[in-house]
């Protein structure tokens, strides 16, 4: 594996910065969906391989995700694009990569689509989850399982 | 209150089997693995979840002994890992917006982004310290005293999660304390007032304090916000044993003055985000006694807080401002 620059969180776990072209959504046909979030929300769902519905959204409670791929576009217009335009940059500094599969998805927005579920809910994604990224000094990292060896 | 400063913080840990972007394998210890096969020399955990994918991804090739691995029942999270993994959700969904609509965040210096966002700059980079901290850990990224941070998390000034009776701090906390830190005594002081106000009824009071001290300190927006930031955060729903509120003393020197007596508050001074804010969550109910609604008004980015009793009366900002003169 071609090792450019890796780093470890404190549990002993890579994140690493290989070739833009050797990412999944870059080499493979199947679609890939992404749920920004924050460095520690990210490696916590990637951790527990689990998602907690939160009442962020009280009246459309759910995981929301986009097919907007990291460093495809700026934290503005991400932020604007889902975040209904709020200043918290901090959400779109890291990722989790879900594979698309039989989470039934709903759209709500032109760039965003939420698996619908009641607030509390524990979503299980050990079967859709591949991988977490995360940008450090302006620059995405990505987990291993993101790259198509 | 333990003195739980110098106790780690609790980490979710990555462990075992990953499921590759492909779904053809997964990537474990350094290794890329081709096709979900049962391996003996891993825990019972990971050869089900790894049977579980077989069944998914590879169906026709799932042995009989992953089949029973499949029956058996699977292990479940631990409840601090739920709770952590809840915990950092919170923070990313409900702490930092918050911190960030009300202003706190973008009143950071460009070195504070920085350590809230990558505190292992400050706290070590062998392995990188990432959140959540331990209150001694994030006193050393924000340049308090661990005894500071203690003492406003205890006051409810600091989002903070109990977790396995520790504190744990996220990026929320450290934006927090560093607002905190560019406080004088006597706001800090205010703060924590209005924050230990009644819990039956605590918007009025923390409104009126705030705009009471508005009145003669030359920075009121920071006070404001931090308040209105805790008001509409509301406890700490997750892992959170907060100490119980006091009730205010009479006859305090922060007690509020005659505004305190009004159920209803237009606060002044209001950056044009908390319009915004009080637009979106237009209609959001706060409690039993309190929800806030969008009053848009000329000259006045205007947010008010209009408590549901019966005989209440609307002040407005220009109330406010009125009452001031008269003064």
């Amino acid at each position: 594996m071609q090792n450019a620059r890796t780093t470890l969180d404190q549990s002993g776990n890579e994140l690493v910065d290989l070739a833009a072209s050797r990412l999944a959504w870059n080499c493979l046909e199947q679609e890939f969906w992404f749920h920004y979030t924050d460095r520690a929300a990210a490696r916590a769902i990637a951790g527990t391989r689990t998602y907690r519905v939160s009442e962020r959204h009280p009246k459309a409670p759910g995981l929301y995700v986009t097919p907007l791929q990291p460093g495809s576009c700026s934290c503005a217009e991400l932020l604007n694009a889902l975040f209904d335009g709020t200043r918290d940059i901090e959400r779109t500094q890291a990722v989790v990569v879900l594979a698309d599969g039989p989470l039934p998805l709903t759209r709500t927005d032109a760039s965003a689509w939420c698996h619908r579920a009641p607030a509390g809910t524990e979503l299980d994604l050990s079967e859709h989850l591949v991988g977490w990224a995360a940008k450090e000094d302006g620059k995405w990292l990505h987990s291993p399982t993101l790259y198509i060896p | 209150m333990t003195d739980d400063s110098r106790l780690p913080a609790l980490q979710i840990t990555i462990e075992g089997p990953r499921l590759r972007a492909d779904r053809e394998g997964y990537f474990i210890d350094d290794e890329y693995v081709q096709g979900f096969a049962d391996r003996h020399d891993l825990k019972l955990p990971d050869r089900q979840l790894i049977a579980r994918w077989c069944q998914s991804f590879t169906p026709d090739v799932l042995t009989s002994e992953q089949r029973r691995l499949l029956e058996r029942s699977e292990a479940r999270l631990s409840t601090a890992t739920q709770q952590l993994r809840d915990a950092a959700i919170e923070n990313a969904e409900r702490d930092m917006p918050l911190a960030a609509d009300v202003g706190l965040y973008g009143r950071l210096a460009a070195d504070e982004v920085r350590k809230v966002r990558e505190p292992w700059i400050v706290l070590g980079e062998h392995p990188p310290r990432d959140y959540p901290l331990s209150a001694a850990e994030l006193a050393e990224l924000t340049g308090a005293t661990t005894k500071q941070i203690r003492s406003w998390e205890e006051s409810g000034l600091l989002p903070a999660y109990w977790i396995a009776e520790r504190r744990h701090f996220f990026s929320a906390a450290a934006v927090h304390a560093f607002a905190l830190r560019k406080l004088d005594r006597n706001e800090i002081r205010g703060a924590r007032r209005v924050l230990s106000s009644d819990p039956e009824d605590p918007i009025p009071e923390l409104v009126a304090a705030a705009v009471e001290r508005s009145r003669y300190t030359a920075t009121p927006a920071r006070l404001t916000m931090l308040i209105a930031a805790k008001a509409l955060a509301g406890p700490s729903a997750l892992g959170s044993k907060r100490p119980p509120r006091r009730a205010i003393s009479p006859g305090h020197s922060m007690s509020p003055r005659p505004v305190a007596r009004f159920d209803t508050f237009c606060m002044t001074h209001v950056p044009a985000d908390w319009s915004r804010l009080a637009t979106r969550r237009s209609g959001m109910n706060l409690g039993p006694h309190v929800s806030v609604r969008d009053t848009p008004q000329e000259a006045f980015h205007t947010w008010s807080v209009q408590a549901q009793c019966p005989g209440t009366v609307l002040v407005t900002a220009r109330d406010i401002e009125t009452l001031a003169k008269r003064r």
